[in-house]
């Protein structure tokens, strides 16, 4: 018995000790992997989710900027802050928004900078007013020209009977039109514009101020910092 | 018979790290990643049919998509300003393919891509956009 014993090597209480060593080193470290690997992967749904639903809202034909889908309207863009981003997306409530439209920020809820983007592509539309004062009988607006608001102020002997927008007759008045006019045309074909008058149009006697929608394509990003 | 034995505890902490690691290389690994190109892309897309849906058309008809889907002739026509257009519309990082019933535009899809799609009903066909990162 003393002998079988003397020749066979056994565990020694070194060995132990640096086993459990190592094994609780190994599974310190397999343990932090996990919780990074799990942490990554949970912490942006919520804030993915927010920027899609954000950016959604604001793209909708009906959200708080948009005149129809993906067309936003310019002056309603200057006019959007923080706040109206609360209330118009009840979804960013406990979130840092930023709302950034082709590299300037237009709104923002607290600071963003390392969370999660969702981009959408939009155009900005602004209405550009541009006056005409035309010098004959007829005049001729871009086919954009949503509206026109025409202003007579005849001389002498110039009294315009009649307005005809594309052989239509829109203004009349047999003892001369006078004062201003607001006109709705058509922004799918170009619009021609005819006076009718005794005399000559001169310079002065109408002015036409038409109203043409100018679209700038932008993308609009959305960050969400939870 | 004098045998040296492996220590059985250094045994045992091999088998024991091997199976702690793999178990943490299955939490790296299978951790399942969120597709995050996927629904950027579609994003991508489906703005691109909107503003094409909206756009006024370039000569006749009511919008530029339902212009370009008209006859042959106006997709020959339009071919090349429908490019532009969608050229314009898309980030540069991004490809686009417009498929119509009487043509393409753009670039031919890669396989194995994420893309993103969208298509759009029109009377004389479907038209599918097709916009992956470049």
């Amino acid at each position: 018995m003393n002998r079988l014993r003397a020749t066979r090597a056994q565990t020694t209480l070194p060995a132990v000790a640096v086993a459990l060593v190592l094994l609780t080193l190994v599974t310190a470290l397999g343990l932090g992997m996990a919780d990074s690997a799990i942490a990554g992967a949970e912490r942006t749904p919520d804030e993915r989710r927010v920027a899609a639903t954000t950016a959604e809202r604001l793209v909708a034909a009906d959200g708080p900027v948009a005149d129809r889908a993906n067309v936003l309207n310019g002056s309603r863009v200057d006019a959007f802050d923080g706040a109206a981003l609360r209330n118009g997306t009840p979804a960013t409530g406990g979130y840092a928004v930023d709302v950034v439209l082709g590299g300037a920020t237009v709104a923002t809820t607290g600071d963003a900078a390392g969370g999660t983007t969702v981009r959408r592509l939009v155009l900005v539309e602004r209405t550009e007013t541009r006056t005409i004062s035309p010098e004959s009988r007829r005049v001729t607006l871009p086919r954009r020209a949503t509206s026109a608001s025409v202003t007579f102020s005849p001389g002498n002997g110039t009294a315009v009977r009649t307005m005809r927008v594309n052989d239509q007759i829109r203004l009349h008045n047999d003892s001369g039109l006078r004062g201003s006019y607001e006109v709705e045309l058509t922004p799918y074909r170009t619009t021609r514009i005819e006076f009718q008058t005794a005399g000559r149009v001169t310079s002065g006697d109408v002015t036409v101020a038409h109203a043409t929608p100018r679209t700038t394509k932008r993308t609009l990003s959305v960050t969400v910092d939870g | 018979m004098a045998r040296a034995q492996l220590p059985l505890s250094l045994v045992e902490v091999a088998l024991g790290a091997t199976l702690i690691l793999g178990v943490a290389l299955g939490f790296a690994l299978a951790t399942p990643v969120p597709d995050t190109r996927g629904p950027q892309l579609t994003a991508y897309a489906e703005d691109t049919s909107t503003i094409l849906q909206t756009d006024p058309a370039r000569h006749n008809g009511t919008t530029r998509l339902g212009e370009v889907v008209a006859s042959q002739r106006a997709f020959d026509r339009e071919r090349a300003n429908l490019e532009r257009r969608v050229a314009r519309i898309l980030p540069p990082n991004v490809l686009f393919a417009v498929r119509t019933p009487y043509g393409s535009v753009g670039t031919a899809v890669p396989k194995r891509t994420t893309t993103g799609t969208a298509t759009v009903q029109t009377g004389s066909g479907t038209v599918r956009i097709e916009v992956w990162y470049a």
